[in-house]
């Protein structure tokens, strides 16, 4: 009796080991493959076997080899090792478009939202009209005008996906600032930079996190769409977008594994920051249920 | 005779609803002194609440304000904005009802302290924290360094509202608005929180506006209480003197549906109809519809207080005064 009873608890787990939280086995997975890829960016020169723009003419297209686990492509360089540092450019201009366009986006949410009245419509009504943009139109018309290269398009995309920022922050503002503890804030004399500051936007930086997130994968999207199309990262660099392009040539002659593997990670990477951004932002709401 | 600490005369208050402007409060007049305890009585929607909030400026904007709202022989309805935030911000303090709601919930205990010391005694950050111990020390927190780094969520209802205390108590104000302080705590923590603002009012000489629903309590702790209804104010009299021998039939009728301990147990009373709130009211006494002693005159009269030692705003609480205070049994101790 009292050895099943006994058999039926779970271990007590002693204080030092650490709480691993139970997160849907998918989150995990997804986690662990963002982590990766970020790895895979900041450690590329040691990963990658090969220098990525290494020219080999004597083995174009090569099949997989111990050399080359992924073959080459038209002109022999390794395909893995351009696959490895393609991460660099890959993410490094969905984060900085996701980073400006948050913080600008936050700013301009906050306003918005705290002081209300005609700021806010005159705001609200210029957001409006960002939205009627579409980001790649807007990103493939700065790329053509002001040259090719990723940063007129990360600042046009920034713009672009400012205004889902800023308007799920007014949003937020909206509610947070009908909180009590405001009025109690204001009776001490808390001016509204500081309430704003101190205590309006960590209340709301779970709701800015998961919207930065899903912004993530979008951006992601849009610029290898505008690396594909020439626009964006510039040939010899190693870039998904662009070895999807380059990749392409070679499908129909029978050597697809460049447009593929770079297709793959894309839609890996892209799927992992969705599922994560999902999470995210059901957690989001589901708190303020 | 000098001036009270605050003085609020015929303030009306009116809040727009839909476009349209809707009455809230109606000619009410308070005044407190230092080291008084007035209590403020009436049921949820008669304007209790709104009138602390008038006077710490809280009101939501497009709110009309009229009459007079004086602070140590300064009215805050007409200095200009800067002047009354400052004047509000040092001398006038909240507490207010549920402390889980009016504490940010994602930021620590010591910070909240802290900030609101640094904002207005402007010392540095390690003299804040001393301060905010010196603070939680007070209103007898235990442990106050531990209750520094923790967060909200970590302490009870009772412990926050200990902050909350020693957060108002930080600026060294000369008013406390206390808005239903201890409503949401046990009757236990009630009695330690009452305990720990009738000290400082003791102590500091502090005034304090003691908003209640618990007409018992107000007796309990006040020195004077006034009553409000739809709005207005009916009664004011003193704390023993209004326990002993309420005037107003409303106040009457609020004493009357209190369980008793004492006696044969029977059916609570309960005043026929509902709580109306100001704009609701109908023209002539607002109490008018519940009250079992309404008359035809009591249509046509304007409500208002008649000034004298007992202030009460009913018209016929001369003739009905007699009969009605003998109605009510038990209470001629007081």
């Amino acid at each position: 009796m009292t050895s099943s009873t006994e058999a039926t608890l779970a271990p007590v787990k002693p204080r030092w080991m650490p709480r691993i939280p139970v997160l849907p086995w998918l989150v995990w997975v997804s986690i662990t493959i963002v982590a990766g890829l970020v790895l895979m960016a900041l450690l590329a020169p040691v990963l990658a076997p090969h220098d990525p723009q290494a020219i080999d003419l004597s083995a174009p297209l090569a099949g997989p080899s111990a050399a080359h686990p992924l073959g080459t492509d038209e002109a022999g360089r390794d395909l893995l090792s351009r696959l490895i540092w393609g991460a660099r450019s890959s993410l490094i201009g969905p984060l900085a478009v996701v980073l400006a366009s948050t913080v600008v986006g936050l700013a301009v949410g906050v306003l918005a939202g705290w002081a209300g009245g005609a700021v806010d419509t005159v705001t609200s009504g210029i957001l409006d009209l960002m939205f009627a943009f579409p980001g790649v139109l807007l990103a493939i018309l700065a790329a053509s005008m002001f040259g090719v290269g990723l940063r007129a398009p990360i600042i046009a995309l920034s713009l672009a996906y400012l205004p889902w920022i800023a308007r799920s922050v007014r949003g937020a503002t909206l509610v947070e600032k009908e909180r009590p503890y405001m009025a109690a804030l204001r009776v001490q004399g808390t001016s509204s930079f500081t309430m704003c500051r101190r205590h309006l936007i960590p209340n709301i930086a779970p709701i800015l996190i998961a919207q930065s997130a899903i912004n993530f994968g979008y951006v992601l999207v849009d610029l290898a769409a505008i690396s594909f199309l020439g626009l964006g990262v510039q040939a010899p660099q190693a870039d998904w977008g662009l070895m999807v392009s380059e990749g392409q040539n070679t499908i129909a002659t029978g050597a697809p594994e460049q447009a593929l593997a770079a297709s793959f990670m894309f839609v890996v990477a892209v799927v992992s920051f969705n599922i994560l951004a999902d999470w995210l932002s059901d957690r989001v709401t589901g708190e303020d249920e | 005779m000098s001036a009270p600490l605050l003085d609020v005369r015929s303030l009306a208050v009116e809040l727009p609803v839909r476009r349209e402007l809707r009455p809230v409060l109606a000619d009410v007049s308070i005044a407190v002194d230092a080291g008084e305890m007035v209590g403020l009585v009436g049921e949820s929607g008669s304007g209790k609440s709104m009138t602390a909030r008038a006077i710490a400026g809280l009101l939501p904007p497009g709110a009309r304000v009229s009459g007079e709202i004086g602070f140590d022989g300064r009215s805050l309805t007409e200095l200009d904005r800067d002047a009354v935030r400052r004047l509000r911000v040092s001398d006038i303090a909240m507490v207010f009802q549920d402390p889980r709601a009016h504490i940010n919930p994602v930021r620590r205990i010591g910070d909240y302290l802290c900030e609101s010391l640094r904002i207005n005694l402007h010392v540095g950050r390690r003299d804040a924290t001393e301060l905010a111990c010196d603070l939680l020390q007070r209103v007898g927190l235990p442990d106050p360094t531990r209750r520094l780094s923790q967060y909200p969520y970590e302490l009870s209802g009772g412990m926050l509202q200990r902050v909350m205390i020693a957060a108002a108590l930080a600026v060294k104000p000369r008013l406390l608005l206390a808005d239903e302080p201890t409503t949401a705590l046990d009757v236990t923590v009630q009695a330690e929180i009452l305990a720990i603002l009738d000290q400082m009012r003791r102590e500091d000489g502090l005034g304090m506006l003691f908003i209640t629903h618990d007409l018992e309590l107000a007796a309990a702790v006040c020195d004077r209480i006034c009553v409000m209804y739809a709005g207005r104010i009916v009664e004011e009299q003193p704390a023993a003197r209004l326990y002993a021998r309420p005037r107003h039939p409303y106040t009457q009728a609020l004493m009357q549906s209190r369980p008793q301990l004492e006696g044969p147990a029977h059916d609570l009373h309960a005043i026929p109809g509902v709580p109306i709130s100001a704009y609701e009211a109908p023209p002539g006494c607002p109490f008018r519809p519940r009250c079992p002693y309404a008359q035809e005159v009591c249509e046509r009269w304007e409500p208002h207080i008649e000034p004298g030692p007992t202030r009460v705003a009913c018209v016929r609480v001369d003739e009905l005064d007699p009969a009605a205070s003998a109605s009510i049994p038990g209470l001629t101790g007081g």
